[in-house]
């Protein structure tokens, strides 16, 4: 039975973008909001949005249902003035304008105080609001489902000179909050926190291993590394050294209890057994100080490659994904509490994401074999099995990969290692579809 | 038994003419971990000590065991092994720190102490002359402090498997290292077992199983039938075993021929090579002796005498009637006579013998360590003075001895046929094979 079918009404406590761009904006915004009507402004957009005032609509009514049963939303997308006359004299306004822009959903709400009557709006029209708040999140399924699709099968592929050496993992986010996705590569020599520039991969920060940890006792005979960025911290991994929490420039900050990688919502650790040549067991927290116990579970106890990750579906349902290679080449995944086991032998590099933005996870792997490719998996309705939805050919061994948050253009970005170069592979928006009658697209 | 020199040749003729990369590594997999792998070698096998110079087994198998306080990674470059950095400055000494926490596979600490006295009992033994430009070091501060300033010349000291790190109060008869598999010596077997505790890491093969060959058939026999993984020198005795592949990882030491005081006036530097050069390549060929030479057709003109040789180690025992055959002339007969290592070790240290067969290793890496490893066999003394005026550029091994009373008969190589699943990436030393990076393929 396909598991994906089963997993499509689990809801996650956690949402997508537009629950998490809902839950900020009312959070901070206070006041009473209670008895209110929610009104938002037509969407605006720096890319084609199809249906972009339904967006605007989602996120108003998942803000109304944040203000509570009182509250309620306008079910049409008006302007300011409109707002006003739809609140009426008994409710206060919330007034909603939503914007996708550099690939963010952007949401600023004001609160306006009920009119007395049409004079007042007469007598002041721009009545300034009682109430502000923003909120922002990166775009994922649940705003895709309202832009322009992306097709995967189209991707693009930019590729950039590196000079790392053998790298072993990789780490793609914005780690010091400028707005822009560094990549982390971690080689056995040193660590090195860079851009891509044009046709080259510029290492704005670099350290080496020696200045950072000891050779461990016991390392690893074919070193297994993991890496992981989130906002403010740097996280960097092998089995020859250990692992280390990082500032953004790269300062010490702290040894890890193992090898940090990116477990979804936060780095988690795993525990190298260098006489097995693997992980064993379940991500651990990575501070000493933290409470001892698995993270997460995994789909098997031992493995060479590991990949997490929560993943939003159309709906805004999210869902845990994690996938690992056991040292036989053969993959096991984990969609929340149920086990797959796909067919066949994989290389030893993984990835999840949702690259298309689809709401369908994308597992990406390596081929195992004597030619390497990159392979993305998905799943298919009434396919018991992954699938394989593309394959690029690599003529030199993949040494890791990565995925990046959505770019300026709202695009998941997966990052290749392969020999000396970095490659950025990008799903491609499909040309637009005339907009039907009714449907009011964004700027 | 023993094989004749055609089955042999044929044995080592039927393997495909191919050589290691250095980590056959699937393209994007990773090696896969356990499995083991059975040879037989006919090389004795009842101790290992890797600061003798003429300790086959310890060419063979020492990189299993073993580990040095620097050494050659893949690219060539000297990188700290044991030792936790390059060697730092200090005033007019070099210090040089080991890592924490490494034990040894008994479970034995690594500490600066132990590091020192397997220093000074490599340089009492055969890397006396390797070590003569490097002073002993003092412990100081759980450092290794040694009283020189040029760390080129340290590093080419400390880089040699004959000075490999040994835990106090080594015993050859029970080998202890660092290296990626631990030994068990057991009735002229030797067992060897992932050490879970190798400062390199340990090896990725559960074990590595090597039986000592009673004669040269046996590995090639046992190879053929399926019953061996390895074959030694050759692939098949009678029939080629099915996807059988060939591995080459190079010479390991030298058969070495010596002449001591009993040949009397051809007991002069030189005369041992020449001997060894009269000697025609096709003579030796089926025993895998390397590249052809030049010469041949000499004979001995001493008088009748017996050619010493070790008589646990059936190859050099072989290529010594071998030998004795190609040398001896009417009225200048040589014959070999296999003597027990201890008689043999009496016989070298007093000189008293004609002619002797015996093994040398390369001191360390390069053309310097080939040298100097050949010269230390000879005379340490002159080794250690060799040392300090090497001659300009390499010098091939042949040439090297002319001016020595030991000559180069042929090379110690570690070469033969393979399981096809069974991968044995050569040594990052350029000699041998790196068994902790040996596998075996998935499905093999």
């Amino acid at each position: 039975m396909l598991p994906w079918i089963l997993l499509a009404s689990a809801v996650d406590a956690k949402g997508g973008a537009v629950e998490t761009v809902a839950a900020e904006a009312t959070r901070s915004l206070g006041g009473s909001t209670a008895q209110s009507v929610v009104v938002s402004a037509p969407l605006e957009s720096d890319k084609p949005a199809p249906r972009g005032d339904d967006l605007a609509l989602r996120l108003a009514s998942r803000v109304a249902a944040r203000l509570g049963s009182l509250a309620r939303a306008h079910p049409q997308t008006a302007p300011l003035g409109a707002a006003r006359a739809i609140a009426g004299r008994t409710r206060t306004l919330v007034y909603l304008r939503g914007e996708v822009a550099r690939g963010d959903l952007r949401a600023t709400v004001d609160v306006y105080p009920p009119a007395a009557n049409v004079w007042d709006r007469v007598r002041d029209p721009s009545a300034s609001p009682v109430g502000h708040a923003s909120a922002s999140a990166k775009i994922d399924a649940g705003v895709r489902a309202f832009l322009t699709p992306l097709a995967l099968d189209r991707a693009t592929v930019g590729r950039a000179r590196h000079d790392e050496g053998d790298v072993l993992a990789a780490a793609c986010g914005d780690v010091d909050g400028d707005g822009r996705d560094e990549i982390l590569l971690v080689s056995r020599a040193r660590v090195a926190l860079g851009r891509v520039a044009g046709e080259k991969f510029v290492a704005e920060r670099a350290l080496a291993w020696g200045k950072l940890a000891t050779v461990l006792p016991v390392p690893m005979r074919e070193p297994l590394a993991g890496a992981a960025l989130s906002r403010d911290a740097v996280y960097a991994g092998t089995t020859d050294r250990g692992g280390v929490e990082l500032g953004p420039d790269l300062a010490f900050r702290v040894a890890l209890v193992g090898i940090p990688v990116d477990g979804g919502d936060e780095a988690v650790c795993l525990r190298p057994e260098p006489a097995a040549g693997a992980f064993d067991g379940a991500p651990v927290a990575c501070l000493r100080a933290a409470a001892p116990g698995p993270k997460m579970a995994v789909p098997a106890p031992r493995f060479d490659a590991f990949a997490a990750a929560s993943l939003p579906d159309a709906n805004g349902r999210v869902r845990g994904i994690v996938a690992v290679r056991e040292p036989s080449g053969k993959l096991r995944l984990k969609v929340d509490d149920a086990t797959i086991a796909p067919e066949g032998l994989f290389g030893a590099q993984l990835a999840v994401g949702d690259l298309d933005q689809d709401g369908v996870p994308d597992i990406v792997t390596t081929a195992e074999g004597t030619d390497d490719a990159v392979r993305v998996l998905g799943f298919a309705p009434g396919a018991a099995q992954p699938i394989d939805r593309a394959r690029l050919p690599a003529p030199s061994r993949v040494h890791a990969l990565a995925m990046c948050p959505p770019d300026d253009g709202g695009q998941p970005v997966l990052v290749v290692v392969t020999g000396d170069e970095v490659w950025q592979m990008r799903a491609t928006p499909v040309p637009a579809v005339p907009a039907t009658p009714g449907e009011r697209t964004g700027r | 038994m023993i094989v004749s020199r055609r089955a042999l040749l044929g044995g080592g003729a039927g393997v495909v003419a191919t050589s290691l990369a250095p980590r056959p590594t699937p393209a994007s997999g990773r090696a896969p971990y356990g499995g083991s792998i059975r040879l037989h070698t006919p090389w004795p096998l009842a101790s290992i000590d890797p600061h003798r110079i003429d300790d086959a087994a310890a060419a063979l198998f020492g990189d299993a065991l073993f580990e040095t306080l620097y050494a050659p990674d893949a690219s060539g470059a000297v990188v700290p092994c044991l030792a936790e950095g390059p060697p730092e400055p200090e005033g007019k000494a070099l210090r040089v720190r080991l890592r924490t926490g490494v034990t040894f596979a008994s479970g034995a600490p690594l500490d600066a102490q132990a590091a020192a006295a397997s220093i000074a009992r490599a340089r009492s033994r055969g890397a006396a002359a390797w070590l003569s430009d490097v002073p002993p070091p003092r412990v100081h501060d759980g450092a290794l402090v040694f009283p020189l300033q040029d760390s080129a010349t340290l590093l080419r000291a400390v880089t040699s498997p004959l000075v490999a790190i040994l835990p106090p109060r080594y015993s050859p008869e029970r080998p202890d290292g660092t290296g990626p598999l631990r030994a068990r010596l057991d009735g002229g077997a030797l067992l060897l077992v992932r050490n879970t505790v190798a400062a390199g890491g340990p090896a990725l093969l559960d074990e590595v199983d090597v039986r000592l060959a009673a004669d040269l058939s046996t590995s090639l026999r046992a190879f053929e039938s399926g019953s061996d993984d390895v074959g030694w020198l050759g692939s098949f005795l009678h029939d080629p075993r099915q996807g059988a592949l060939a591995f080459d990882a190079g010479a390991v030491a030298w058969a070495i021929l010596r002449t001591g005081r009993e040949a009397g006036a051809l007991d002069a530097p030189g005369m041992a090579q020449a001997f060894a050069d009269a000697v025609p390549h096709s003579a030796l060929a089926p025993l895998v002796v390397g590249a052809p030479w030049s010469g041949g057709m000499g004979h001995w003109t001493g008088s009748p005498c017996d050619l010493f040789v070790r008589d646990d180690a059936p190859w050099l025992a072989e290529l010594a009637r071998a030998l004795a055959v190609a040398l001896s002339g009417p009225s200048h007969e040589i014959a070999a006579r296999p003597v027990p290592p201890a008689e043999l070790a009496h016989r070298r240290s007093t000189r008293a013998f004609s002619v002797m067969l015996d093994v040398a290793r390369p001191a360390g890496p390069g053309g310097l360590g080939t040298l100097i490893g050949l010269a230390t066999a000879d005379d340490a003394a002159s080794a250690a003075a060799l040392l300090r005026s090497p001659p300009r550029g390499d010098v091939a091994p042949r040439v090297a001895t002319r001016t020595m009373r030991v000559g180069v008969v042929g090379e110690v190589r570690l070469q033969g046929g393979r399981a096809p699943d069974v991968v044995l990436p050569t040594s990052t030393w350029g000699r041998g094979v790196d068994w902790g990076g040996a596998f075996r393929r998935r499905g093999g």
